[in-house]
């Protein structure tokens, strides 16, 4: 008897492919969802956390598989993801999403993977990562942000000083104090503006000492108005607190 | 006139400019035969960034101020910048607003002492803390903010930099909501119970539409549009509207009204400092406590035709409830306190003077950075839970949920380099 079979099961086949050009996984996927406005974030959602760490890596993964992958393995949160999220730092198109996924985990990997980027990547890139490097207030960095603050690129030099506010601890503020007294005009509003976040950080700290010191330092710099308040005002609450 | 925290630089310069110290330079508009107009030296200059339809709606509204100055817009859209320009000097008879393409370039302007915002939501937090960054009052559309972290960035830098801060929630401004919510905070409705909060269907999609040509950079720029969201490609129907319902362009259905009706609620049950503690999903609607046993609502089902954006408070001695058509309904015992108000829910006139008298007073404005910051809190805290399908304890102090690292991952969200909070 004749077994009926679908049309599209007794059309030519194609010849056997070797090994080497099989279909990547992330090809398959692609070829599963072939046009980003046709591939479905729930499909991706649905994946085990295992198959989307293979998945990141595929270098046959789309753009749009490997940026959902990211915003997913934020929201699982776990340090596996990190030898495969950070390659994808140094790629214009998905360096958010990495980082999406990067600045949320709580692991230390997580820092280190930020901080090892810090020292390879430049530009916007770079001040991405710095950027990220400040969210997650990582202590460990200030030597590393602190060069950063005389990098030529004044964009990376703001991240850099933006970020040593954020973590705000006493080496953070001598860095700042240390920039302050170089001058560099591009980035003297950034300076500024981190001094205030990294005092108030130390006053929370108790540290009101040091962070009066930091308000002197900008005042010192003679800063915009809006900023030149805001110090006046901080130095004299310090004071009344013992600041002195 | 009194201007607080050194402000107006331009003003301050016309003043000691001044030949003569023992003539005021600023006189009033009447003296001058200005027919009670106010004199230019003594206007509040104002500058727009991302003004499309809605912030069209809320400009006009400034313009019909007397003590208001149009000067500059910025947008990323050549058109829009031509016809806000074309706007502002059609009314003052000149060509003087000028036009950016550069936020920055706006605000490095001393001479600006306010900005209206009202790019699409994304950009809402960001351009607000770059404006008290630059010494700005700032008056800016909702939802101000994109996440929890934000939220705190905003009225954190808002404090910080001593100024004025107004968020796009005019429905405090306008009677019908005033009144409902004095009702319930001077204990007319008895022991208030339960608030209800009027939101929409809270999905987004992470999808992206299909990738076009990026049209050239003076035309759209297409990279200043995205600015912190994550990249995407290009696509003409986003610039024409059709953000709403992406992830990472759109807060979602909870935020897009009850950046006005939780706003409401949390000002009814007096909760401007605080935030709901618990988060329930229930298929659509989030059931929320606060930690004084008040229950918060979130739902979009169940209204009783009262217009958009309805809210309803009950208490142990009454209800009252109202919406975006100037209506109220009202326990019997209630009926003669309510009232109908002839302005709908989306005019921002009210609020808009509002605004302009704290700019003069250094008051704060009815919806400040705080509350506007502990509003979007709710919204986004509720988004969570229901993204996550579970309850969410939350802990208004520290601002973080109990027990739930999942949840207090997303609290916040990556900024596209170089932009950071």
């Amino acid at each position: 008897m004749q077994e009926t079979r679908p049309a599209a099961q007794t059309a030519p086949q194609p010849a056997a492919q070797a090994p080497a050009q099989r279909p990547t996984l992330g090809q398959q996927a692609a070829q599963a969802m072939p046009h980003p406005a046709q591939e479905k974030w729930r499909e991706i959602w649905r994946l085990q956390p295992s198959t989307l760490l293979v998945l990141l890596k595929d270098p046959g993964a789309s753009v749009f598989l490997k940026a959902k992958i990211c915003q997913r393995l934020a929201e699982i949160g776990s340090r596996e993801a990190v030898p495969a999220v950070a390659p994808l730092l140094e790629d214009p198109q998905l360096s958010t999403y990495a980082r999406f996924t990067l600045e949320v985990l709580p692991d230390s990997s997580a820092d280190a993977a930020l901080r090892d980027a810090a020292r390879k990547l430049q530009g916007p890139l770079l001040a991405g990562v710095l950027n990220s490097i400040g969210v997650r207030r990582d202590a460990a960095a200030v030597p590393l942000l602190a060069q950063r603050l005389e990098d030529s690129d004044a964009a990376v030099a703001q991240a850099a000083a933006a970020a040593l506010g954020s973590i705000g601890t006493e080496p953070a503020a001598r860095s700042l104090m240390e920039a302050l007294r170089r001058r560099r005009a591009e980035i003297r509003s950034a300076l500024h503006d981190a001094a205030l976040v990294c005092g108030e950080r130390l006053e929370k700290a108790g540290r009101t000492a040091q962070a009066l010191a930091l308000y002197e330092a900008v005042r010192g710099d003679e800063p915009a108005p809006p900023v030149a308040n805001v110090i006046a005002r901080r130095i004299a609450d310090s004071r009344g607190k013992g600041g002195l | 006139m009194v201007y607080g925290n050194g402000m107006h630089s331009r003003r301050r310069f016309l003043r000691s400019a001044a030949a003569a110290p023992a003539a005021p330079l600023i006189v009033p508009g009447s003296v001058l035969g200005l027919n009670g107009a106010t004199p230019p030296s003594d206007r509040i200059t104002l500058g727009g960034i991302g003004i499309g339809r809605r912030g069209q709606t809320v400009l006009n509204d400034f313009l019909e101020q007397p003590d208001v100055q149009f000067v500059a817009v910025c947008d990323v859209r050549n058109e829009r910048r031509e016809e806000i320009k074309s706007l502002a000097d059609k009314k003052y008879g000149n060509r003087d607003c000028a036009a950016y393409s550069d936020m920055f370039e706006l605000l490095a302007r001393p001479d600006i002492d306010a900005v209206l915002i009202a790019t699409s939501d994304r950009w809402h937090a960001l351009i607000s803390i770059y404006a008290a960054k630059a010494g700005k009052d700032i008056y800016c559309e909702k939802p101000c903010s994109m996440t929890i972290a934000e939220s705190r960035a905003l009225a954190d830098t808002v404090r910080r930099y001593g100024r004025i801060f107004q968020a796009g929630t005019q429905r405090r401004n306008i009677s019908n909501f005033v009144l409902a919510v004095e009702m319930a905070r001077s204990g007319k409705l008895g022991k208030l119970t339960t608030v209800h909060a009027n939101t929409l269907d809270p999905r987004t999609t992470h999808d992206w539409l299909p990738p076009e040509p990026e049209p050239p950079k003076q035309l759209v720029d297409w990279d200043r549009w995205l600015g912190p969201a994550p990249w995407r490609p290009y696509n003409a129907a986003y610039i024409a509207g059709r953000w709403r319902g992406f992830w990472d362009l759109h807060g979602g259905g909870i935020l897009e009204w009850g950046a006005h009706t939780v706003d409401l609620c949390q000002w009814a049950n007096n909760a401007d400092e605080t935030t709901p503690v618990e988060y329930t999903p229930q298929g659509n609607h989030i059931l929320c406590r606060y930690a004084n046993g008040v229950q918060l609502v979130m739902r979009d089902t169940g209204w009783m035709g009262l217009g958009t954006c309805s809210v309803r408070f009950e208490g142990d001695a009454g209800w009252v409830e109202t919406g975006d058509t100037g209506k109220m309904e009202a326990s019997e015992n209630l009926r003669s306190e309510i009232q109908l108000t002839t302005m709908p829910g989306t005019r921002a006139l009210n609020h808009v003077r509002d605004f302009l008298d704290c700019v003069r007073s250094r008051r704060q404005p009815r919806s400040h950075e705080e509350a506007t910051a502990r509003a979007h809190i709710a919204c986004h805290a509720a988004y969570i839970a229901w993204q996550l399908g579970r309850t969410l304890r939350w802990d208004p102090a520290r601002e973080e949920f109990l027990n739930d690292d999942q949840a207090n991952r997303m609290r916040s969200r990556a900024m596209r380099e170089p932009w950071r909070i």
